[in-house]
């Protein structure tokens, strides 16, 4: 992956909204399974399943959320959606880039106020960073 | 629209296929058991598996070497969970290749009955995918956007 993406992933599980969530890869190639008050449950590049407790899985190299990756993008839009509490919010691309607009700013043509970003998983990443 | 049916809309689309990280579901009536079963598949490789063993009432997979969940007649009965995010974000990009635009993205804009409606969006204004919707679901727009893929 692109070394920006590699700064966005790492700037995303630095947030403190941020969980890994059923369906999401890392960019070891492990693909989140399950996730509950054990842990974090993956499979592995060595189709082996591996349960990460609470906490651990972030600090393991090359366990950062894989932004090429349509089902973990698809996941940090409903993250998005959860943590800012509205279930309408998405993102469209502009003259400024990716914003985010809701249902009810489509109509007043006004985004929210968060900063546009360059890609999808920049302006996810920047929504997280802005949630209080 | 329920999802099940939405679910069947999509995977009878010329540009549907599985991809890594969706969840599959599929209920069934097991004859052992004597009650209907439910199993969620997490996509990961291939789908080609043979499902053997004996499931409980609900179990959540990985279509790999892992599986091990009888009474499935055949894998392709399996239906998309559309309710799951990695699934629906997985949707998107099938409908971004089928159209041949990485621009598409789904909006919530409000109906005149104050509604939430769901349309297709993206960079080209004269694009027709702009004209997709609305719909009561992001879920609908999408598979409505796979439908009327060219």
């Amino acid at each position: 992956m692109e070394n920006d993406k590699v700064e966005i992933s790492q700037r995303l599980v630095a947030c403190k909204h941020f969980r890994w969530m059923p369906g999401m890869r890392t960019l070891g190639d492990w693909r989140v399974i399950n996730v509950d008050s054990d842990g974090v449950e993956v499979v592995t590049d060595l189709s082996e399943v591996v349960l990460f407790h609470s906490g651990d899985l972030p600090h393991i190299p090359s366990s950062l959320p894989d932004l090429n990756d349509p089902a973990t993008l698809g996941c940090l839009l409903a993250l998005v959606r959860e943590i800012c509490g509205d279930s309408e919010m998405h993102l469209t691309l502009g003259g400024a880039g990716w914003v985010w607009l809701s249902g009810e700013s489509r109509v007043a043509n006004v985004v929210l106020d968060i900063p546009a970003g360059k890609t999808e998983a920049e302006a996810i990443t920047l929504a997280l960073e802005a949630a209080p | 629209m329920n999802y099940e049916e939405l679910a069947k809309r999509a995977v009878a689309c010329k540009g549907w296929r599985w991809m890594p990280g969706m969840r599959g579901v599929r209920s069934f009536f097991h004859p052992t058991l004597g009650e209907h079963v439910t199993v969620n598949v997490r996509i990961e490789s291939s789908l080609d598996v043979e499902l053997i063993g004996t499931p409980s009432s609900s179990q959540e997979l990985v279509s790999s070497a892992h599986c091990t969940v009888s009474g499935w007649t055949k894998v392709s009965d399996m239906l998309p969970d559309l309710a799951d995010p990695a699934t629906v974000g997985c949707l998107l990009a099938l409908v971004r290749e089928a159209w041949g635009d990485n621009t598409a993205s789904t909006a919530a804009t409000r109906e005149l009955d104050k509604t939430t409606g769901w349309i297709m969006d993206c960079w080209n204004p004269q694009s027709p995918l702009n004209k997709v919707g609305p719909f009561k679901t992001e879920a609908e727009a999408l598979v409505a956007a796979l439908e009327a893929a060219p």
